[in-house]
């Protein structure tokens, strides 16, 4: 979006990725074909941009603390926006305020309403629908470009049980076409394969950015490693170097650099380059680089509804309870947002009743039977912003294909987060009952599940010597730097980062436009 | 009991035993065998009509013995669940191998729920069909 803006202003502009460009029917064909099918299966190996994969994310990244960081993401042009669920939320004015508010984590040092016209054109752009006025959805000074999706049927009948329980629940904002063309991409049809991959585009990804760039005249290098930003004597960032997939390495200058390579890569890549002018590396003088990694560390439950509800049909998420999202809680425990999956879940049924032993009619009608009634209720907790939370390369001198340090990681979920948790599973186990449910069918996962909402390792603020970029996501150390990623967020909230990645991404593209076209 | 609807898929599927070979060769010097395979598989299943590419499928993937096992209903426990799986998932799982997908629309599993839930990555209607009550809810 920032390179879309640029180019747009008629400036010269580069975007190096580090994976290929792919094209969305071949993504569609290799997930139809995948043997297991995961987030990760319809998108091609790059041996020179090793990607984590859903099961074995410690093929590549490196696990040292007493929690997993299993975060994966995709390397190729568009990014990992190609396996989302377009959850397009805008952080609360207080998610912004937590310390000033209510004593814990960081302030941004921005004010809501200094972002709320970018987050506005960041709708338009990426073309989302929500509900107009809906509780606990941020303040707005224009409407959503497309109204809200409609609920499911299964959604429908939640949202009864829900608000007769006192909550909150909502049609989520999604950057999903919604009934209607917009931006020259169809509408939903309810493929139900939001994740890991729209078939047909009605849904926003990050490519799309790339493409409109392209269109305004900018270049496009693909299989292009980052590996080293080279800090001049007046510290300005005076070229980027990159590898080949055959580790030729290439040179490349320019007035202005936007670091945009994910909230685990980016950080690596500044830490990779030391150099005398940047001993600790770039952006580093205040040792911040690759610290307060956050994500929202999930739980996930199921259980199985007395009346036949069919989760499964349209869009993979539709719906949100919005009711924990803020209040006075947030000093004690984490905010929360929690969702009903959509997501059709027949695979793990006919497995189970298999195992079981069923056989015939007996397992034909329990497969459809368990099906209509398997419900799945996730949330994302808030978690706090803590240095010794970190990436870092490899301290070890592992590596990966290019011969570049693999990313290692110290993670830990604390109390905060904990206590929040426990009082999620409650709140299920009752919204079950409500639904019918028997107590023996819920079921709760095990710890925190990973949400690639990777946050924090290049933290904003305004002291140049506990954060690393500035309000303007510019780094303190390096004046034409500038980092446009969820890296630089000072809290990760209780909702999706996207929509927020994009609206500074909108911003930095109109400052870094007016900066050099004065 | 389950309803029966005589869907697009079942019907494609084929109605009759010789539509359920897997290849005419096959068919030609193991014909027997083939039906009986063909059999167990629906009556394992619970589908009165397979498609072909599942019962080939699944034909191709077991080793002979297996195959045999299973048509002459002396198959363990073990090896008719991992038949079902097959069929159901549209992919071969032996237990000391990687997994091998040889159909996806066409699985049981889909097929078995398909009056309310579209195959995932295939339309499932006029957009905004969801806020429809299911024909089976």
């Amino acid at each position: 979006m920032v390179a879309h803006r640029a180019a747009q202003a008629g400036l010269k502009v580069s975007i190096l990725c580090d994976g290929p460009q792919v094209q969305r029917e071949d993504l569609v064909d290799r997930f139809r074909s995948s043997d297991p099918q995961t987030m990760m299966s319809p998108y091609p190996p790059v041996p020179h941009a090793p990607q984590p994969q859903v099961a074995r994310t410690d093929d590549y990244l490196i696990q040292k603390g007493p929690h997993a960081y299993d975060q994966q993401y995709i390397r190729a042009v568009g990014g990992t926006t190609w396996h989302w669920a377009a959850a397009a939320w805008r952080y609360l004015p207080n998610d912004m305020k937590l310390k000033s508010r209510y004593g814990v984590g960081r302030d941004w040092p921005l004010d809501y309403w200094d972002i709320e016209p970018w987050y506005q054109a960041a709708e338009e752009e990426m073309g989302v629908a929500g509900p107009e006025d809906a509780p606990f959805d941020a303040p707005r000074s224009a409407p959503y470009p497309m109204p809200a999706a409609p609920l499911s049927y299964m959604d429908q009948v939640f949202h009864e049980k829900l608000t007769a329980l006192g909550y909150d629940h909502v049609s989520a904002p999604q950057a999903r076409n919604n009934q209607q063309v917009y931006d020259g991409r169809p509408p939903c049809c309810g493929n139900a394969n939001c994740m890991p991959i729209c078939p047909i585009g009605a849904q926003y990804s990050g490519n799309i950015a790339v493409e409109k760039a392209q269109a305004a005249g900018a270049e496009l290098i693909t299989n292009a490693v980052v590996h080293h930003l080279e800090v001049g004597d007046d510290g300005e960032i005076i070229a980027a170097r990159y590898l080949t997939p055959s580790r030729e390495e290439f040179r490349i200058e320019a007035d202005r650099f936007v670091l945009a390579a994910n909230g685990i890569e980016g950080p690596k890549i500044l830490l990779m380059s030391t150099q005398e002018n940047a001993p600790e590396g770039v952006a580093n003088s205040s040792d911040m680089v690759g610290r307060n990694l956050m994500d929202h560390p999930g739980t996930s439950s199921s259980f199985d509804s007395e009346v036949p509800l069919w989760p499964g049909r349209g869009p993979n998420v539709i719906s949100a309870i919005t009711s924990l999202r803020d209040g006075d809680f947030r000093s004690e425990h984490a905010a929360r947002k929690l969702m009903i999956l959509n997501m059709n879940p027949v695979e793990g049924i006919a497995k189970a009743a298999i195992d079981e032993g069923l056989t015939g009619t007996e397992l034909r009608e329990a497969v459809r039977h368990r099906t209509a009634r398997r419900q799945v209720i996730t949330a994302f907790h808030e978690q706090l912003p803590d240095p010794s939370n970190r990436i870092r390369p490899s301290t070890e001198g592992k590596t990966d294909r290019l011969g570049l340090p693999r990313p290692e990681i110290h993670y830990d979920v604390g109390d905060y987060v904990a206590r929040a948790a426990e009082d999620t599973r409650k709140r299920v186990e009752r919204i079950a009952e409500t639904l019918g449910a028997t107590a023996s069918s819920v079921e709760h996962n095990e710890g925190y599940l990973p949400n690639n909402h990777i946050t924090g390792a290049t933290i904003m603020g305004d002291d140049p010597r506990d954060s690393v970029v500035d309000a303007d996501c510019r780094a303190h150390d390096h004046p034409n730097l500038w980092i446009s990623s969820s890296s630089t967020f000072p809290s990760v909230s209780s909702v999706n980062v996207t929509l927020t990645i994009a609206a500074l991404a909108l911003r930095m593209g109109e400052h870094i436009v007016n900066e050099a076209r004065p | 009991m389950i309803e029966t609807h005589l869907s697009r898929r079942l019907f494609l599927g084929g109605a009759s035993a010789a539509a359920l070979m897997p290849g005419a060769a096959l068919a030609q010097s193991d014909g027997r065998k083939t039906l009986a395979f063909a059999a167990t598989c629906r009556e394992l299943a619970g589908f009165d009509t397979i498609p072909n590419a599942l019962v080939a499928g699944a034909a191709r993937a077991f080793p002979d013995e297996d195959r045999t096992a299973l048509a002459e209903k002396t198959a363990s426990p073990d090896l008719s669940k991992s038949l079902l799986k097959t069929l159901y998932t549209g992919m071969y799982s032996p237990e000391d191998g990687d997994p091998t997908r040889f159909a996806y629309a066409e699985a049981l599993m889909y097929a078995a729920v398909e009056d309310s839930l579209n195959v995932p990555s295939y339309c499932g209607g006029v957009p905004g069909y969801w806020a429809e009550k299911p024909v089976s809810a």
